[in-house]
């Protein structure tokens, strides 16, 4: 902990670490200084100079070095000629600071008056009007008419498209630089910049594509000026009338696109959703929004929406009455008796989740039941039970002495929120080791790279483990304290020195041997793992032996988290929808039901199947058969899928703005979404009281009358939820933690911060025991020269994504990804087609070329239109042997 | 131009510095030469040179003066008319010989491609006004006799350069 | 005798000596003693000591003595940079580029002597881009230091190694504040630094830098050979020393002149400068290019060291004298100026980016008739709202030459003012 500094601000006094800026330190008493090019979340530039203060320091007698005290016995304050920009002046013991002086207020003009002479006073057609900083600091400190009688850069160029999704209006611009250094710093995408000096300086993107950066739509929320204005919303670009901001209601929400659940508020006007903006949450998205899930709300307005029950008669959709459907649903379930099965999507709310678990465990009498849609996404274990990321964990506070191992997993496509905060730990000291099988974006920023080979990631973290056990780096008093079978595992992993396993792995001994130390020392450590490192029992258990040793679980900032793909995810693993597993992760105690993968298999043998929010035909094109062959099958959508086209009733369902329940994030963090607009007709339902109505068709006498109720039922039940009822987890944050944020100024609503509920692993009882496993890795490597890998990426061809017009072009297309020298060899050049054969099927594919991919590896993204990688890959993994063809 | 010459050129600067990006106004230096002026291609060579982004190289070349976007005369004339030297007449000067080689006084490129004369500020060389730099090289002292004298040669020897290529 | 003032050149030896350029000429004249001295006789810690006592204070325009500025340098921090500022560009300054062009050995030997004393084994001079061609002799002359010995690896056979590297802006006044010049020389936009951290602390990529002008290095070489003593006999107490005047603008003879500090103005303007061409009166004299406020005719006696400009309102800065006789059209002079200023502003500061764009507008209405009183008014109000406001001194100076002339020759606008 750093010293702290007391000085006095506004005759106030307040205490800071040393090193804190005036600005800071003001913030913390609640004054506010006002700021166009500081942002708390950016490097400090100082250039705006809106933030001059009067600052004076103890006067010293020189000779004596003894401050000068007054008659009273107080130092005598010697102010300095000039004032001092708080921004970035540090506090230093005994300064005085006033934030109002008569000098500062007329210097705070000055400015202001500078900044509009470059300006143009467009405010009635401006879409940052009502929430402009510059418009409300012109207004609380700027004079009164204009003295600047010359030309305005009205000639400057207006309306510059920034990308699809990105207006520069660079009139408006006044070269604060916080889009830039949001870019550089935050996102990592280095394509703003300052072009020209002087007044004819301005923000300018000569990069291609230009400006579709995934976090692209931040920089129009903390432009201090409308100069930077999103295409979704910006006045009268879109083909509707604009809106103003004042007009909207603002109602807090959840995103459904982002696994990290990001927190955010749906800007309403009559019943439609306008905008989306980030609510800040720092120990979730901070103050950032993915553009997906700034721009994907579409969906809920889509003309393509389902707005009533369906029955398939002959062949053909008739609309039905929700009575209709019910009874025959309870018919045809019933008759059905233990074949059937259900599969739901890790979209749906806990709520939603549980009480499909609940339906066909306690009214249908059947564990056959599964979230795990894509039969090659989902990281199957319960390691996040025992050690996930201990409770309070931040990654956006992060710094030296932590450690993050992020092992098989491109963050910024698959987890893109949680790729910022990875970052800005970076930033601030925190040491990265990035293993995956090929380039990933944080390879430009992680301090140690690893480049295993597909299939040994397994090994990779055995040698890390072996080092860490051979150099006594091991947490000894965890160890001592609540581990059991250390020798054996030492005995074990004499096999899998670094020596051993650096063929295997293509990494060499001494840079396994560094990351384990580097991992091992640092005070905090987390590990992050995804698809591409495998996903196996022996893979889970190595990553769980290595945090154990270290003694990275049961505490704030260390522990363990699996990169999963959808928003609920882990809700749906936490809540049972799962054949194996109760609520709760409590082992089913009768028969195991069956899978995902065992359900839409050929010969399945089920009877009925009943399929809520979840497109298994459009995510995997080769379930058809497995639906088309069962005899009843109802699909609770919003659209109507390539699976809800084979059912035999579709029912549907409101989407999320349209209702309230919660989510569990990654870090198992429980968030609860509002509603906030009426669905396009009453008769679409809560996925939750469709399930409730079926359950009381069939005989079932639940009184569900809200998610809240539900909710109330699971913490109830379900012990890890114990704390998660709609009461705690809309509890705003105390006053005091609000002082730490920052809301950017300007903001015109105001919206509950709300940080959610962390469900506690078992390792956080300091009393619990584990006792270390050794599952001998199989050898999982693909045999063959090129591997496919078929990650997810975010710009998939979902459904939801699908109904942003605005998104449209940044939807990947399936094609093969090959390094130049593969292309080389195999004579291809941009817009050929290869065949890729696998040991499963074959497919045909355009080509792409990357020079940044290995050359043993064909990148082919598994979410994306036709799920044309699944046709390729075994369900076992998501790397497979494949063979190209021209 | 970025040629392998240029990229050679460029290799041999790189151990001078630290980074790859403190070379990049001499990389800028080397793609200008041949023709005064950075194409888009230019400036792409420099980016991928140096690792850097088109954004990153375009926005140092607009914070320079002696670095441009637009075609220019095979001759860049400099001339100052900063206030030591318009105290020496250099403003009268700058405009007589705006008028001799048929340019608007705020100057600009002869019709056959020859010079670009341009307004400057100091050159630091005020001492030896009327003065004026042509692609850099420095010539004081000016007298109208002089300079229609280094022209004349200028052209001759862009003549001669034309004529001895195949 | 080469003035009144000073027997022998000191910077400018190449007045006195035919081509001192060339190293064995150099050499001939007792060219890099000093540095065998310091080399063979002296540690690091006691050429800084012998700068120290000598008082050899900045000759960019700042001021701030070498010597304590080198002392900054943390001891336990490597690598080390020196960066020479040849970024010579304030108007009617070319002193730099006769020392780089006439005397370049003296300038190399003032780096290495600087490099030696604060631990560095690397310098880069940064020239301004104009100086592309003048860099050919200076290069020459590195050439030849590397040749025999001076430079490169073991220095006079002893364990003290360097290499001095030739880098050149692009067309940018802003390159000479040493931040902005630190950013242009990584490679970014010339823009300043907020400071701290100083470049003594975190300089040049990160790292203990020291920044020094041409002419403060030239001077490193004299000062160790004859010590600190025989320094101190130039100048006066709080302003020791030697310093190049340029002269410029009316003056019958133009040119760089080298005075201990402290010698009168007049001195330099009649006698050396010859009085003015047309023989007319002084109207005023600017004594640091465009920065600093005009001298106005009471203040034509001053001395010329930094203590006593303060006196008189303005400052020694650079040592660049414009003279201008009594024909000049002050308001004319001042948008010459102002022009300057808004070519040059970075443009990263809101005051010094619109304030010198609004100033220059207003002064062309105002030299076109169509301003009023009230805009006179307004001149002063704007440099009112940039003094003290700016990110680095540029928007500071920038108000000098408005504020002065108004103050001084108000008549010179008013005339202008019909309406």
């Amino acid at each position: 902990m750093s010293d702290l500094v007391t000085l006095k601000i506004d005759g106030i006094e307040v205490s800071v670490p040393a090193g804190t800026m005036i600005i800071e330190a003001a913030n913390k008493i609640g004054r506010e200084i006002p700021v166009f090019c500081y942002h708390s979340k950016l490097s400090t530039v100082g250039v705006c100079r809106v933030c001059l203060v009067k600052v004076g320091t103890p006067g010293f007698d020189r000779a004596t070095r003894q401050p000068i005290l007054d008659v009273a016995g107080n130092p005598v304050i010697r102010f300095f000629p000039k004032p001092m920009p708080a921004c970035s002046t540090p506090v230093s013991a005994g300064m005085e600071v006033i934030t109002e002086s008569k000098e500062s207020l007329a210097d705070r003009q000055a400015i202001l008056e500078f900044l509009l002479t470059s300006h143009p006073l467009d405010c009635p057609v401006c879409d940052k009007g009502g929430e402009c900083p510059l418009q409300d600091l012109t207004y609380a400190h700027g004079r009164g008419e204009s003295r600047f009688e010359y030309q305005r850069k009205h000639t400057s160029p207006k309306k510059i498209p920034l990308g699809d999704l990105i207006v520069l209006d660079t009139e408006r611009c006044i070269i604060c630089t916080r889009c830039i250094r949001f870019q550089d710093e935050i996102a990592g995408d280095h394509v703003l910049a300052i072009e020209n000096r002087g007044r004819d300086a301005k923000v300018v993107s000569y990069t291609e594509p230009k400006f579709d950066s995934k976090y692209s739509g931040n920089t129009t929320d903390i432009c201090p000026v409308g100069a930077l204005t999103s295409r979704d919303f910006r006045f009268k670009d879109m083909n509707k009338p604009g809106v103003r901001i004042w007009e909207l209601t603002n109602v807090p929400s959840i995103s459904n696109y982002c696994n990290m659940g990001s927190n955010l508020v749906l800007g309403t006007h009559v019943g439609e959703i306008r905008r989306v903006m980030p609510r800040q949450n720092e120990l979730v998205n901070e103050i950032w929004l993915t553009n997906k899930t700034r721009f994907g709300h579409h969906f809920h307005s889509s003309s393509h929406r389902l707005t009533a029950p369906l029955i398939k008669e002959n062949g053909k959709f008739k609309q039905a009455t929700w009575e209709d459907a019910l009874s025959l649903i309870a018919t045809k379930f019933h008759e059905a008796g233990e074949h059937i099965g259900g599969i739901a999507g890790p979209h749906l709310s806990n709520e939603d989740l549980y009480l499909f678990q609940k339906l066909f465990r306690e009214v249908l009498n059947s564990n056959n039941i599964d979230h795990r849609i894509c039969l090659n996404s989902a990281i199957d274990d319960d390691l996040a039970y025992e050690i996930g990321v201990g409770i309070g964990t931040d990654i956006g506070q992060l710094a030296e002495n932590s450690a993050i191992f992020l092992l098989g997993s491109d963050l910024d496509e698959e987890a893109s929120m949680l790729y910022l905060r990875v970052r800005g730990a970076v930033r601030r000291g925190c040491h990265l080791i990035n293993a995956n099988g090929r380039y990933t974006k944080l390879d430009t920023v992680a301090n140690t790279k690893l480049r295993y080979n597909y299939g040994s990631a397994v090994h990779l973290v055995l040698g890390m483990t072996a080092t860490i056990l051979d150099e006594g780096l091991e947490d000894k008093n965890f160890v001592y304290a609540r581990l059991e079978g250390i020798d054996k595992l030492k005995t074990k992993l004499q096999a899998y020195t670094p020596e051993k396993v650096a063929d295997i792995t293509g990494i060499d001994a001494d840079i396994i041997r560094q990351a384990a130390r580097d991992f091992a020392k640092a005070e905090n450590g987390i590990i992050l793992y995804g698809a591409e490192a495998g996903n196996d029992t022996a893979l889970h258990a190595s990553i769980r032996n290595l945090a154990l040793i270290t003694g990275h679980v049961g505490k704030k900032d260390n522990g363990v988290t699996a990169i999963l793909p959808h928003c609920n995810s882990r809700g749906a693993a936490d809540l049972g929808v799962i054949p194996h597993r109760l609520p709760g992760y409590h082992p089913v105690a009768d028969e195991i039901g069956m899978s995902a993968k065992e359900m839409l298999q050929p010969n399945h043998g089920l009877q009925a199947m009943y399929i809520v929010a979840a497109d298994i035909v459009g995510e995997v094109v080769t379930c058809k058969s497995a639906i088309e062959t069962t005899d009843f099958v109802v699909v609770q959508d919003l659209f109507m899928t390539e699976t809800a086209k084979l059912a035999d009733v579709v029912l549907p369902a409101k989407a999320i703005a349209e209702r309230d329940g919660s989510y569990t994030n990654l870090e198992r963090r429980v968030q609860v979404y509002d509603p906030a607009i009426l669905s396009p007709t009453p008769t679409c339902w809560a996925d939750w009281h469709i399930i409730t109505a079926i359950a009381g068709r069939l005989g079932a006498e639940w009184t569900h009358a809200s998610a809240d109720g539900v909710m109330q039922e699971i913490t109830e039940q379900v012990s890890l939820y114990k704390h998660m009822s709609f009461e705690n987890l809309t509890k705003p944050i105390s006053l005091e933690r609000k002082r730490q944020h920052y809301i950017y100024s300007g903001m015109s609503f105001t919206a509950d911060v709300r940080e959610g509920v962390q469900w506690a692993t078992r390792a956080e009882n300091q009393a619990s025991f584990f006792e270390l496993k050794f599952i001998e890795p199989e050898n999982d490597m693909p045999q063959s020269d090129i591997i496919l890998v078929a990650p997810r990426v975010a710009y998939d061809g979902g459904m939801l994504i699908s109904q942003a017009e605005i998104l449209a072009n940044l939807i990947q297309q399936p094609k093969a990804t090959l390094s130049p020298s593969v292309a080389q060899r195999l004579s291809l050049s941009k817009g050929d087609t290869v065949q890729l054969t696998s040991s499963v099927g074959s497919v045909a594919l355009p080509i792409a070329i990357d020079g940044k991919l290995p050359d043993n590896v064909v990148l082919t993204p598994r979410n994306l239109a036709g799920s044309v990688a699944e046709q390729l890959l075994d369900g076992h993994n998501i790397f497979i042997g494949v063979k190209i063809v021209h | 131009m970025w040629s392998e010459k240029e990229q050679r050129e460029l290799e041999k600067m790189l151990p001078q510095y630290n980074t790859k990006r403190s070379a990049v106004l001499s990389a800028l230096y080397l793609a200008q030469q041949e023709k005064n002026w950075l194409d888009d291609d230019d400036i792409k060579a420099v980016a991928d040179a140096l690792d850097l982004t088109v954004t990153d190289v375009h926005s140092v070349i607009g914070f320079y003066t002696l670095f441009r976007k637009e075609p220019t005369g095979k001759y860049i004339i400099q001339f100052c008319t900063d206030l030591p030297c318009a105290l020496r007449g250099a403003t009268k000067f700058y405009h007589e010989l705006a008028e001799q080689l048929g340019l608007p006084p705020e100057g600009g490129t002869t019709d056959d491609n020859m010079f670009t004369l341009e307004e400057v500020v100091c050159i630091a060389a005020c001492n030896n006004a009327p003065c004026c730099q042509i692609n850099l090289d420095y010539h004081e002292n000016l007298t109208h006799e002089e300079m229609s004298n280094i022209l004349s040669k200028l052209r001759a020897k862009s003549e001669k350069e034309s004529t001895t290529q195949p | 005798m080469t003035n009144k003032y000073l027997d022998k050149h000191v910077l400018l030896r190449n007045k006195d000596i035919p081509n001192i350029r060339d190293i064995n000429v150099y050499i001939a004249h007792g060219g890099y003693d000093a540095l065998k001295k310091a080399l063979t006789v002296m540690n690091p810690g006691e050429v800084t000591q012998v700068v120290k006592t000598a008082n050899l204070r900045g000759r960019g325009g700042a001021g701030f003595p070498a010597g304590v500025k080198w002392s900054f340098i943390p001891p336990n921090v490597k690598p080390v940079y020196v960066v020479v500022n040849a970024d010579e560009s304030e108007p009617g300054t070319f002193k730099d580029r006769e020392l780089m062009g006439e005397n370049p050995h003296q300038v190399i030997e003032g780096i290495i002597l600087c490099a030696f004393a604060v631990g560095a084994e690397r310098a880069y001079i940064y020239g301004r881009g104009e100086f592309k061609n003048t860099f050919v002799p200076l290069k020459k002359a590195i050439d030849e230091a590397y040749n025999n010995g001076l430079l490169g690896k073991n220095i006079m056979n002893t364990d003290f190694s360097m290499d001095i590297f030739l880098h050149l802006g692009a067309g940018a006044y802003i390159c000479g504040e040493e931040t902005a010049l630190l950013n242009s020389l990584e490679g970014y936009m010339g823009q300043p630094r907020s400071r701290p951290p100083f470049p003594a602390a975190e300089g040049l990529y990160a790292k203990p830098t020291v920044i020094n002008n041409v002419e403060t290095l030239s001077n490193v070489p004299p000062i160790i050979l004859n010590g600190s003593d025989w320094y101190r006999r130039y100048g006066t107490e709080r302003s020791p020393g030697i310093k190049i005047f340029s002269l410029s603008g009316h003056v019958k003879n133009p040119g760089n002149y080298e005075l201990p500090l402290g010698a009168p103005l007049r001195y330099l303007i009649e006698e050396l400068g010859g009085g003015t061409m047309s023989g007319l009166p002084i109207k005023g004299i600017l004594p640091a290019g465009a920065s600093a406020p005009m001298i106005p005719p009471e203040h034509f006696d001053v001395m010329m060291d930094y203590e006593s400009m303060a006196e008189a309102n303005t400052t020694l800065g650079s040592a660049s004298f414009i003279v201008m006789d009594e024909t000049v059209d002050m308001a004319w002079a001042a948008e010459k100026m102002v022009h300057f200023f808004k070519h040059e502003s970075c443009g990263k500061c809101s005051p010094c980016r619109e304030g010198n764009y609004w100033l220059e507008q207003v002064m062309h209405r105002i030299r076109s008739g169509k301003g009023t009183s009230f805009d006179i008014d307004l001149l002063t109000k704007i440099t009112h709202q940039m003094t003290d406001n700016c990110f680095c001194p540029l928007g500071e100076f920038a108000v000098n030459p408005i504020n002065a002339t108004i103050k001084h020759f108000r008549s010179d606008y008013e005339k202008y003012i019909t309406l």
